[in-house]
């Protein structure tokens, strides 16, 4: 077997990077294809609070690095889904612990294991940032439509772009989008950001409180069956896998009975 | 096993062992991390390092010492194999000692083949992808697994038993917060809590007064009669000798009435946990 | 009141074209590593060398930077009033 090595990064820090790698690993998993999670955030752990899985995780990346144990050893298993497991980061050491060469090497034999390896990439561009793209072919970029999020994300664009013979592909997530603001043009809308950046659209995530719901239960949006930020999860999930599914209409999951009577009043956009 | 120890002397405080590493970066950077990791750890002990045989031109061992001079950390003594390290030391009035910290001598090597054989052991419940999924009875300790570790680390015990001739209890007065870690080669006492993230290793028992909350692991060497005891305990993970508690699922229930301190340790196998008694 | 403001904002003038607007021009300077003001001292430069040739209508050069996919283009419209040779 020879899987995909997915890294997801962003460059600013709090865009839902870390919600974004638990839930497209959940909605992955889901399509039945076996997953392995990889936080890279050493030293800021967080993706086993998102998964629900803090009190499980006995080793971590740095020992499995560290020869201290055996890589089988570190994986926690998913609670719900048999075919997703989690490779913890060390909470107790910095980014430092791995060096680039390392990576390379177990996202190789990681590889050899499973159908997809998603990467949770640190915030910021420094060392920790470098040795988590270093074992990677793809990147999923996440951005949010606000200015200083969307700078952020160019960086990073051009600092893959850079890395073009191993990453052979870019794509970009517009995370925590308003319908209701890009309509009354307060707020960026997909297409605005995609204009700037000029990269592939991966999919859109709708601003969705549910989103702190399930990281306070533990179970990643992309498990249940309503939320619409847990359908566009498993939208990303299927485009990953080859599938073409048309970005949903935002507008359409945005109407409610009374949006709906009040749009009846206003005119038609220009 | 690791690139830098921190070894609690007879008497005279904290040894920091770089000798490990294999050049001055290496080493630089694995002071760094250490001594950042729990700044105020430092405070008022007395530190030594031990360079063992890494060859360091002056300017270079002044650079390790400016690094931990940055970090508020003055070391007391420095050991190492090299000669002109002690005269670069001793022409700047620093205490220095060729050879090795007689501490470090006996116990190291001993002790790299304990820990790693310990690391060795599967864990019940957390098997990779393809095998049988943990239940949450196996994860509290399966009967099984644990017991026959448990009983292959009898002779294990005596070593760190003889360890424990020496300095017995570390005792620190501070809240651990999430990603700082002690690790001690016998009893720990904490007076503050111990927080989600942070980690207390010890060879012996594990005391707190105050709430742990993070992941304490007692007896780390293998001996099951060591204890972990907090006036609050809501810890991630317990772990005693070889066996491994967690936290259950469920969140924990505010209505139920908090208990009084409680004492975790192994009972056939299993870590137990019950509201502290006299013994 | 979203609707009124719907009616009377001047198109071109809402947060959502400010934004992108702003965005434009600072990306396509940190794409570039370009400082401020070395724009200004290149149309500066770029002026004095083709006065040399030509009489240039000054009021309506343009000297702008453009984004074309993740390229930035330097588009300079000197429109010329005569021959100086």
């Amino acid at each position: 077997m020879s899987g995909r090595v997915i890294v997801i990064t962003s460059g600013k820090g709090g865009v839902g990077k870390t919600t974004a790698s638990a839930n497209i690993g959940v909605a992955l998993a889901g399509t039945g294809a076996s997953v392995v999670l990889v936080d890279m955030d050493i030293g800021l752990r967080n993706l086993d609070i998102l998964m629900g899985l803090e009190n499980r995780v006995v080793y971590n990346l740095v020992d499995v690095i560290e020869e201290r144990c055996k890589l089988r050893q570190a994986f926690v298993k998913d609670k719900r889904l048999p075919n997703l497991c989690l490779l913890p980061a060390a909470q107790t050491r910095d980014k430092n612990a791995v060096n680039a060469e390392q990576m390379k090497k177990l996202c190789g034999e990681l590889k050899g294991m499973f159908d997809f390896v998603v990467i949770d990439c640190p915030a910021g561009i420094e060392s920790g940032f470098h040795n988590a793209v270093a074992g990677a072919d793809e990147a999923i970029i996440i951005t949010t439509p606000e200015m200083s999020a969307v700078r952020d994300a160019d960086r990073v664009i051009g600092l893959l772009e850079a890395r073009k013979d191993e990453i052979k592909e870019q794509r970009l997530v517009v995370n925590r989008l308003r319908p209701s603001m890009v309509k009354t043009n307060d707020m960026m809308s997909v297409d605005d950001v995609l204009e700037i950046l000029s990269v592939k659209l991966l999919g859109v995530v709708p601003e969705d409180e549910e989103i702190i719901v399930s990281t306070n239960r533990g179970e990643p949006l992309a498990g249940s069956v309503n939320e619409r930020a847990g359908l566009a999860y498993r939208n990303i999930a299927r485009r990953l896998k080859g599938e073409e599914v048309p970005i949903m209409d935002l507008d359409a999951l945005d109407q409610t009975w009374f949006k709906k009577i009040a749009k009846l009043f206003t005119p038609a956009r220009a | 096993m690791s690139k830098i120890a921190i070894i609690s002397q007879p008497d005279q405080g904290v040894l920091l062992d770089v000798s490990g590493c294999q050049s001055l970066e290496e080493a630089t950077q694995h002071l760094t991390s250490t001594l950042n990791v729990s700044s105020q750890f430092w405070d008022g002990l007395t530190v030594d390092l031990n360079l063992g045989t890494l060859n360091l031109a002056g300017h270079e061992v002044e650079q390790i010492l400016s690094t931990a001079s940055g970090m508020g950390v003055e070391f007391d003594k420095v050991f190492t194999e090299d000669e002109e390290t002690v005269s670069w030391l001793s022409q700047r009035n620093i205490k220095a000692s060729q050879g090795k910290p007689t501490f470090v001598n006996e116990e190291t090597e001993e002790d790299k083949t304990i820990v790693d054989e310990g690391y060795e052991t599967d864990v019940v419940g957390f098997a990779g992808p393809g095998s049988e999924n943990a239940n949450p009875e196996d994860a509290e300790g399966s009967p099984k697994a644990p017991a026959t570790k448990s009983g292959a680390k009898a002779k294990k015990g005596k070593k760190s038993a003889a360890i424990n001739n020496g300095p017995q209890v570390m005792f620190l007065r501070q809240t651990l917060r999430s990603g700082q870690t002690v690790s001690h080669k016998g009893h720990l006492v904490i007076v503050g809590d111990v927080n989600p993230g942070a980690e207390v290793v010890a060879d012996g028992d594990i005391t707190i007064w105050g709430a742990l909350r993070g992941v304490a692991h007692a007896g780390v060497n293998g001996n099951v009669d060591a204890q972990i005891r907090a006036l609050k305990l809501r810890p991630m993970q317990l772990r005693i000798a070889h066996a491994i508690a967690r936290a259950p699922d469920r969140p924990h229930n505010p209505n139920i009435g908090y208990a009084g301190p409680e004492t975790a340790r192994i009972v056939n196998g299993q870590i137990r946990i019950a509201v502290n008694l006299p013994e | 009141m979203q609707v009124l403001n719907w009616f009377f904002r001047k198109k071109g003038d809402t947060a959502r074209t400010k934004a992108k607007d702003r965005m434009r021009l600072m990306l396509i300077h940190d794409r570039l590593e370009l400082p401020p003001d070395r724009l200004a001292s290149l149309e500066e430069e770029l002026v004095a060398v083709v006065s040399r040739y030509f009489e240039i209508d000054r009021d309506t050069t343009r000297f702008d930077l453009q984004q074309y996919e993740r390229r930035a283009a330097l588009i300079a419209n000197f429109p010329l009033l005569r021959s100086k040779c």
